[in-house]
């Protein structure tokens, strides 16, 4: 390798070493933060798993939107490699998802008594579970790459579009036992810079999971292998 | 190739024809559909404990039959074609806007009839007392509309895989939440005597949700359908 | 008041866990790009 290019290398490994040391640390203090720092929300109990819960639900919104970003990309270049890119983000996407259901089911029982409800919430989360989940049986009955890049890219767009009527549209249509303390001056200071935090830490977390996961998926992809 | 509105108008009418023609002649869809809600309505209806049950009761199971009687043969429309050998040469004589506009058409008339045949009956069957018979109306216009511009678009991404009907309903269902809710809380509240203002934030969601699905079909119809 | 304590070891420890982990990960990819 020249010269120019082995500087480029070790310029390359500190910057990413960097970032990921940061969010090594950060997330570390974000969860002393939510247990040390932050005070309990409005008269409910186990409120530190929203620092976790929230983040994720966001985090799959985002991977929804990045998957089907990918998709038109790919409809209109037709490069598989963009096609890599919207499967990886569905698939982190579904991950966050499952773990968000979680986390609210788990927060529900402890506060409410009942784990799943078909709140307009949950009814959301779980639409978006079965979203991603059509969306891996449809790329499982496809065969051949570009046949498959190009159809199941096409329901992910529409899944898209679908998205902020489940998220947006359906709970404020009607009452919700999820928390309204998302609405403008109702959190306390403390709460909402945890909260902040965490979703950056969050987002940089998945940001760096999905470009492992897209550097496996070219590698295979290279290799003519199915990678997804 | 030169394109006038008027032969584009002109293919979706030739394609609409056909598939009622063909309709006509074999009853393929419309058995499938009117089969399926006329049974699951005789069974229903066969239990004392369901007949003149409120409307939180009856609204869900209204749809029910709607949904699955779409699910059981709104696919029919493209995966005829493929399995037919017919697809190519529609491919070749018509413009994919037109054909898909065509079958939206087809697909939105059997829904419509379907309607027109099983809610005065279940109305009658149910003793169900409608309180605000044009709110009513409107719910199960814009919802029917609802299911079928996304029956149709699943249909033609569908009628490309293989596993088809199990994939049908599994990548339908979830885009369709939206318009569940939407249009089981609207007919509720239709029953129930809600004012017209009351039930038009449903009919907002339906009408939106509706439009999206068939400008979505629009611009991604022409990927899915010249992948061979 | 120790049941925090305690959720608060399991999540840093689970954390900690996943970012090892994914450390690693981010080792072999590093090492299957090289290799190309």
């Amino acid at each position: 390798m020249s010269k120019e290019a082995e500087l480029e290398g070790v310029k390359q490994s500190v910057v990413s070493g960097a970032y990921k040391a940061f969010v090594g640390v950060w997330m570390t203090g974000v969860i002393l933060a939510a247990f040390l720092y932050s005070p309990e929300i409005a008269n409910l109990k186990g409120t530190q798993i929203v620092y976790f819960h929230v983040p994720c639900a966001w985090l799959a919104s985002l991977a929804f939107l990045g998957s089907g970003i990918y998709a038109v990309l790919y409809l209109r270049r037709q490069n598989l490699e963009l096609d890599v890119k919207s499967a990886s983000a569905a698939e982190l996407g579904l991950l966050f998802c499952v773990l968000a259901t979680v986390t609210g089911a788990v927060f529900s029982k402890a506060n409410w008594g009942m784990a799943w409800n078909w709140d307009p919430r949950q009814t959301t989360i779980a639409a978006l579970l079965l979203m991603y989940l059509a969306y891996f049986a449809l790329r499982s009955a496809l065969v051949g790459a570009e046949k498959r890049a190009a159809i199941s890219g096409v329901y992910a767009v529409a899944a898209c579009v679908v998205m902020p009527f489940l998220v947006f549209v359906l709970p404020r249509a009607f009452e919700s036992l999820h928390p309204t303390v998302v609405r403008r001056g109702g959190m306390d200071p403390e709460i909402a810079v945890v909260l902040a935090a965490s979703t950056l830490g969050f987002t940089a977390f998945g940001v760096w999971i999905f470009r492992l996961r897209v550097a496996l998926g070219s590698i295979a992809l290279s290799r003519m292998e199915e990678p997804l | 190739m030169a394109n006038s509105s008027s032969t584009w108008a002109d293919g979706c009418w030739a394609v609409l024809r056909k598939d009622i023609q063909s309709e006509f002649r074999t009853r393929y869809a419309f058995n499938a559909v009117v089969v399926f809600a006329i049974t699951t309505l005789a069974v229903v209806s066969y239990s004392a404990q369901v007949v003149g049950a409120g409307s939180r009761l009856l609204s869900p199971l209204l749809w029910i039959i709607i949904l699955f009687s779409a699910m059981s043969g709104l696919s029919r429309t493209f995966v005829r074609e493929e399995d037919a050998g017919t697809a190519n040469t529609l491919r070749l004589v018509a413009e994919p806007t037109a054909v898909y506009v065509g079958k939206l058409l087809f697909n939105t008339a059997l829904l419509a009839v379907l309607d027109v045949l099983i809610v005065p009956l279940f109305l009658v069957l149910m003793d169900v007392s409608v309180g605000n018979l044009f709110l009513f109306v409107v719910i199960l216009i814009t919802g029917s509309a609802s299911i079928a511009a996304t029956a149709t678009f699943v249909a033609a991404i569908v009628s490309k895989a293989s596993v088809r009907s199990a994939l049908f309903a599994v990548l339908s269902f979830p885009l369709l939440v939206p318009v569940l809710v939407a249009a089981v809380q609207g007919t509720e509240a239709s029953l129930r005597g809600a004012s017209i203002p009351e039930g038009m934030p449903f009919v907002r969601i339906l009408t939106a949700f509706a439009g999206a699905m068939v400008a979505v079909g629009l611009l991604l119809f022409e990927h899915v359908w010249n992948e061979a | 008041m120790s049941d925090r304590y305690a959720v608060m070891a399991v999540t840093l420890i689970v954390w900690i866990g996943v970012f090892l982990y994914l450390l690693r990960l981010d080792a072999m990819v590093r090492e299957l790009r090289n290799k190309k």
